[in-house]
């Protein structure tokens, strides 16, 4: 990534610590990060490691306890700029069922440009783009629960950027599908690096990573590991000491490059695996 | 959706047979115009076929009446006023199924709750949240069939677990569903609170400065119907 | 004692305009202390066939029977355990100990045996009865919300247990757990875990079965699949990356030799053939 300047848009945490009512520890500690724009950070960690938190803190559904966390130089804790800041960070969840709104799919993708006052013919032109973005063109008067999974989430992921937003944030977006719809949604991700939307997801699925350009690991609310993917897979200690699998693959390959097989530089897909290998 | 309402009003208000055939004209040009295949709207009495027929005869039926009979089987007699009376409510049962058979097949659930909020607009000069009833009754009709989905899954899985719905009296059946409900309703909260989530993250602060994506547009033949229900509504209020 | 399907189809609303194949001829036969797994992509008639297996349905053809030559009986949920999807969604009792109680009370138990057997299940999942017992199932976390349903199929003991996507959102902890919950029962149990993803149990497997738009595609042992992994390759489905690099070298050349899941393994095998490595 090239150099930034100061005011670019751009998300930060800075020393935010957060904790649940009634929560014997705090869900996220003194964490420090930064998302460039245009940059797609990976967040990774085990079920109760913080990373569901760090999520709905960016757009400001949960405000630190101590700390700041800001969007584009917005703090979220300022109650003048929340539409904004949520305007321009969408947020999708888990479970696709737990945010669509609309009976049918166009009526869905509008919500939130609706809310947003944006006049109809304009609202017209966002959904037809989106929809083509997030491969759903030709389901507008579709109703959701006729959807498959993966096509449910990447409807979400249709609403949140049908608001415009610089920042994308997804929380396990691919934890509730298949492995189709999985590559449905992840192939959406790389498709969306190319617009220059910042993405922020968080997975437990470290084969994912391969889809990011900087990868932090959380654990307890900590960040235990910060780095690219590559550097990240490496890591067999650390990940395995934050309950994170390498991937077999992963393995495969670590195992390779360290009896000193020359392969470009990972993670590798099968394909390049053996294209090394044959050379 | 307005039209609907007054065309029920009416065909209750209306005392005989000629205000039931102006209205009959009225719902037959409802129909032609909806484009809708007649077919399609007759499809809708036949659920209430049975009523109509039990409303026919419970009218119709005397027990050795004292008047004269149009026919009669031993002590069982069909009475001509009282099949006459029959006649009456039975044809208003058939008008209000077809207009409401009309609704449904004609309209999107979209289209409803926008009527519907069209409708309520006035009260919120008395600070009822209009827009906020349609979002959550636009929500509710959205989340029916996956939560008819959630039960039916639910009610296998409990199933498999040795569970009967079909033992006993009312009471007990009613405590077979307690192991369904409780998850159901259970899931439905946890799902209300996340779809908050989402929408405040999707900007939604309420009914004001919303805008829409299709706005619902009054063609001539909607004025042309809406004119004539008024018009028969007030005919048979004053006149008949 | 096995579980067994014989030539088995299943139309839904057959006879009807919305008729609908599920399952067709299919044929095969699950052991008691073993694994079999199921494979195939969305609609090739998987949660159909878990329904048939736990006597949830009848099948339009054929037949799904529990038992031995000496007598056949059909699926029932004293002898079939089924395990759907996040069964952590079911959970409804007050006490984690009464939910799991649920089913021997349905079948017949005395309450001090039925939560005997709840007790004996929650263990089963590695779930301490004195710690789980009385809370609240509303109140565990994903991972154990899971065991707890599980635990309350493993208390109808049955002889047969069907699994469908039983490790599906849950984390490496999560999935640990589940793993060690399926050893712990395999030895008196005939278990058939259903999956689109062949990757996590392929390698504890005995018996593979992949089904593709209802119908069996293969049927065999996993050293059958792993002498030929394109088996698993049908519509959308993969081969687990660790086989798919293999095949692919063995492909370009490479004499691998026989193929391992195991990814160091498999990594060792390729470096010797290459004489890379020292």
């Amino acid at each position: 990534m090239g150099g930034r300047g100061f005011d670019e848009p751009m998300i930060r945490f800075d020393e935010v610590t957060y904790t649940y009512a009634g929560a014997p520890r705090p869900a996220v500690r003194e964490l420090t990060l930064q998302l460039n724009p245009g940059e797609i950070l990976a967040v990774l960690g085990a079920n109760g490691s913080g990373k569901s938190t760090l999520a709905c803190l960016v757009n400001g559904l949960l405000l630190p306890a101590s700390g700041r966390v800001s969007v584009a130089d917005m703090d979220t804790a300022d109650e003048s700029t929340m539409w904004d800041v949520r305007s321009q960070v969408g947020l999708v969840l888990q479970d696709p069922d737990d945010q669509i709104v609309g009976t049918v799919v166009e009526e869905d993708v509008a919500f939130g440009p609706e809310n947003l006052g944006v006049e109809s013919a304009e609202i017209r032109v966002r959904v037809d783009e989106v929809l083509a973005i997030v491969g759903l063109t030709g389901f507008e008067r579709r109703e959701p629960h006729l959807l498959s999974g993966g096509q449910k989430q990447r409807l979400a992921i249709a609403g949140a950027l049908a608001m415009h937003p610089d920042y994308l944030v997804l929380d396990e977006p691919t934890a509730m599908l298949d492995s189709a719809g999985r590559e449905s949604v992840l192939a959406l991700i790389e498709r969306l690096r190319a617009q220059g939307v910042g993405i922020l997801f968080v997975t437990h699925h470290l084969a994912d990573v391969i889809h990011a350009d900087r990868a932090i690991v959380l654990d307890e609310g900590r960040v235990a590991f910060t780095g690219t993917p590559i550097e990240l897979l490496g890591q067999e200690e650390v990940l395995a000491s934050c309950g994170l699998e390498v991937p077999p693959l992963q393995r495969v390959e670590s195992t390779l490059r360290a009896a000193g097989l020359p392969l470009p530089t990972g993670p590798l897909a099968v394909e390049s695996i053996v294209e090394a290998l044959c050379n | 959706m307005g039209i609907v309402f007054a065309y029920a009003i009416t065909l209750f208000m209306v005392d005989g047979f000629a205000g039931m055939a102006l209205v009959a004209v009225l719902a037959g040009l409802a129909i032609r115009a909806s484009r809708v295949p007649v077919r399609l709207v007759l499809r809708g009495l036949r659920a209430v076929l049975f009523i109509l027929m039990f409303t026919l005869l419970a009218h119709a039926i005397r027990i050795n009446p004292a008047t004269v009979a149009l026919v009669r089987l031993g002590p069982i007699a069909i009475d001509p006023d009282g099949l006459r009376t029959g006649a009456f409510f039975a044809a208003r049962i058939v008008l209000l199924v077809l207009g409401t058979s009309l609704l449904t097949l004609t309209t999107t659930p979209v289209q409803l709750t926008d009527a519907l909020e069209r409708i309520m607009r006035p009260l919120a000069r008395f600070r009822v949240p209009t827009g906020e009833i349609a979002m959550m009754l636009t929500v509710a009709l959205r989340f029916i069939p996956t939560t008819a989905e959630e039960a039916e899954k639910i009610v296998v899985a409990q199933t498999a677990r040795g569970a009967r719905f079909d033992r006993g009296g009312p009471v007990a059946r009613a405590r077979a569903y307690v192991p369904v409900l409780v998850p159901l309703f259970v899931n439905l909260f946890r799902r209300a609170d996340e779809l908050a989530i989402a929408m405040e993250s999707r900007c939604y602060r309420g009914g004001l400065g919303r805008t829409r994506l299709n706005q619902s547009v009054m063609t001539g033949v909607d004025w042309a119907i809406l004119v004539g229900g008024v018009t028969i509504f007030v005919i048979n209020g004053v006149l008949l | 004692m096995q579980l067994r399907f014989a030539d088995v189809s299943h139309i839904y609303g057959i006879g009807t305009p919305y008729e609908q194949g599920a399952l067709e001829n299919v044929s095969f036969t699950v052991e008691p202390g073993t694994l079999t797994l199921v494979l195939g992509p969305t609609g090739s008639g998987k949660s159909t066939m878990l329904r048939l297996g736990a006597g949830l349905l009848d099948p339009t053809a054929g037949q799904v029977s529990v038992g031995d030559s000496g007598a056949w009986d059909t699926p029932s949920p004293g002898t079939v355990g089924l395990v759907f999807q996040r069964p952590e969604t079911q959970l409804f009792a007050e006490t984690v100990l009464s939910d799991v109680a649920f089913g021997p009370t349905n079948l017949g138990l005395d309450r001090d045996r039925a939560r005997e057997a709840s007790r004996e299940a929650l263990v089963s999942v590695g779930m301490d009865p004195e710690r789980f017992g009385d809370r609240s199932p509303f109140t565990l976390s994903g991972g154990e919300a899971r065991r707890a349903a599980l635990a309350g199929v493993l208390a109808l003991k049955p002889r047969f247990l069907l699994l469908d996507e039983p490790t599906a959102g849950l984390d490496a902890t999560g999935r640990h757990a589940l793993h060690q919950a399926i050893r712990g029962v395999r030895d008196r149990t005939g278990v058939v875990v259903v999956s689109h993803d062949a990757e996590e149990f392929l390698g504890v497997a005995d018996q593979v079965l992949v089904l593709t738009e209802g119908r069996v595609h293969f049927l065999g042992t996993r050293e059958e699949v792993l002498a030929d992994p394109l088996v698993l390759e049908v519509d959308d489905l993969r081969a687990p990356d660790v086989l798919r690099v293999q095949m692919l070298a063995r492909d370009r050349g490479l004499d691998i030799g026989a193929f391992s899941l195991d990814p160091e393994i498999a990594a060792q095998r390729i470096l010797q053939v290459g004489r890379w490595g020292r």
